[in-house]
């Protein structure tokens, strides 16, 4: 079987096959790794396959999609330990400036995150976990929608 | 992930595999565009089969893209130009088949569409592929209908019923001939409810979800692919005068109770008051759940000794409980 990450890259690519002229996109990725040493630990990491961290791509006509995905910056990487979510909400959201259509923040994700600063226990991300990230940073006007699927972590 | 789509005000779709995730972005694209499908449904085909899916195009549409794109396997391409392919007939038979492939995918874009029954063809065309392909379809038109679902929690307590409504609007104007059914399921559970006009205001169609009584005897059932208590949610919409049809899929997780109802335990009798829908019965016997809501109609429950558990909440107030004997009124 493909791996967990390629296999992500092809639903954000479909998702972006989905845009019609107009629409705006910003694809990003981001993981924790463990960095062995003399002094290890956890770093968070964010990678952008469309867009980047200041600006998105507009769709400019029926075609552009298949010219943005054939752009993709897309470089394999593993799975590791558990993401950090205050990471893509703190930064994901900074691209959306400027508004010129509804906004929202689609998260693909098995649900197992860190929310208590230990990557390597894994949490379901809980109501109380999450509205301490929301109070902290959430842009009250950008809806976050969540397309999740069957927990991997414990296959990787 | 239900409580970051929840926060978030957002949407909630669960696939079982990541490479199904793809079957609801349609759905989930459109309601960030605030616009609504033709046709958003999935399917699957062995090499040469081939499906023909019907839609209705209305008056108001100025236009629509048809969209098919499939589940990757070895033996597709990203860019396939032969293997899946898609065909739109007009209503008065014209055969459209100038489609822009993308990733995994491909469209056609009609402008000014002739309204009508209109026809999609989608063919899998690779022999070699002993297995098969999945698909998702939809239609997406602009137009001047205004559809837009009442916001519900991504979760619900199943024990207690949910109102769940959808706006329907003519550009501003309401519209009241439409026919909204509301399709709830879980692999092989499936029911419809169909949605009351006017139920929180004018242009607004509603119904209280509530689906206790059909799914408890298997909601603990392990069913493939699926996820305990992750409910599909589809509306679909029939607006006669316009010969038009949409449609909206949701998701929904429905929490497992939090009693059982029938271990409360009644030493004597009770007092209704306001509350018009229990019939008497043979002492012993069960009274059935409500099955809609008792508010406004449940004003007070008044008791001597025993107990009862209300559960107040999602602007609908429920009660369960076994009486065993219902004469034992006033006393």
């Amino acid at each position: 079987m493909d791996s967990v990450i390629n296999r992500l890259n092809r639903s954000a690519k479909k998702l972006v096959s989905y845009l019609i002229p107009g629409d705006r996109v910003n694809v990003l990725r981001f993981r924790t790794r463990y960095i062995q040493g003399g002094n290890p630990q956890y770093i968070n990491q964010i990678a952008y396959d469309v867009g980047g961290n200041n600006s998105m791509v507009t769709v400019t006509s029926d075609n552009h999609q298949g010219i943005i995905i054939g752009n993709w910056t897309f470089t394999q990487d593993n799975y590791e330990y558990a993401t950090d979510l205050n990471l893509p909400l703190v930064r994901g959201y900074i691209p959306f400036q400027d508004p010129i259509r509804k906004r929202g923040f689609i998260l693909f994700s098995d649900g197992l995150h860190n929310v208590d600063n230990d990557p390597s226990t894994p949490n379901i991300v809980d109501f109380h976990g999450f509205t301490t990230i929301e109070d902290n940073y959430w842009p009250r006007d950008i809806k976050c929608h969540s397309i999740f699927f069957k927990t991997l972590h414990d296959t990787q | 992930m239900g409580s970051i789509a929840e926060c978030g005000r957002g949407n909630l779709y669960y696939h079982h595999n990541i490479e199904d995730t793809y079957q609801s972005l349609l759905s989930l694209i459109n309601s960030m565009r605030q616009s609504t499908p033709i046709v958003d449904r999935t399917g699957s085909l062995y090499a040469g089969q081939s499906h023909t899916i019907p839609f209705q195009v209305d008056t108001k549409t100025h236009s629509f893209r048809a969209f098919v794109s499939w589940s990757y396997n070895q033996f597709l391409t990203h860019y396939n130009l032969d293997n899946v392919s898609i065909k739109l007939y007009s209503p008065s038979g014209i055969e459209m088949t100038d489609h822009t492939y993308i990733y995994e995918g491909s469209f056609i874009t009609i402008d000014y569409p002739e309204a009508g029954l209109w026809n999609a063809e989608i063919q899998y065309n690779n022999s070699a592929d002993t297995s098969y392909v999945t698909y998702s379809f939809g239609v997406e038109p602009a137009s001047d209908l205004v559809i837009s679902v009442s916001p519900f929690p991504l979760y619900h307590s199943m024990e207690t019923a949910l109102p769940v409504g959808m706006s329907l609007n003519d550009y501003c104007s309401p519209l009241e001939d439409a026919s909204v059914a509301l399709t709830i399921t879980r692999g092989d559970f499936s029911k419809s409810i169909p949605l009351s006009y006017g139920f929180f205001e004018e242009g607004v169609y509603g119904a209280y979800l509530y689906i206790y009584p059909d799914v408890i005897s298997h909601y603990n059932t392990a069913l493939p692919n699926t996820l305990k208590g992750a409910y599909e949610l589809e509306f679909h919409i029939d607006i006669p005068s316009l010969s038009a049809q949409r449609v909206v899929r949701r998701f929904i997780t429905l929490g497992a109770p939090s009693y059982n109802p029938s271990m409360r335990e009644l030493s004597k009798g009770w007092n209704w008051v306001g509350f018009p829908r229990l019939e008497d019965t043979d002492i012993g016997t069960t009274i059935p759940y409500a099955t809609v809501s008792l508010n406004p109609y449940l004003s007070q429950v008044l008791s001597k000794e025993g107990q009862a558990q209300i559960i107040n909440g999602s602007g609908s107030i429920r009660i369960y409980l076994t009486l065993p004997r219902i004469r034992d009124i006033n006393c």
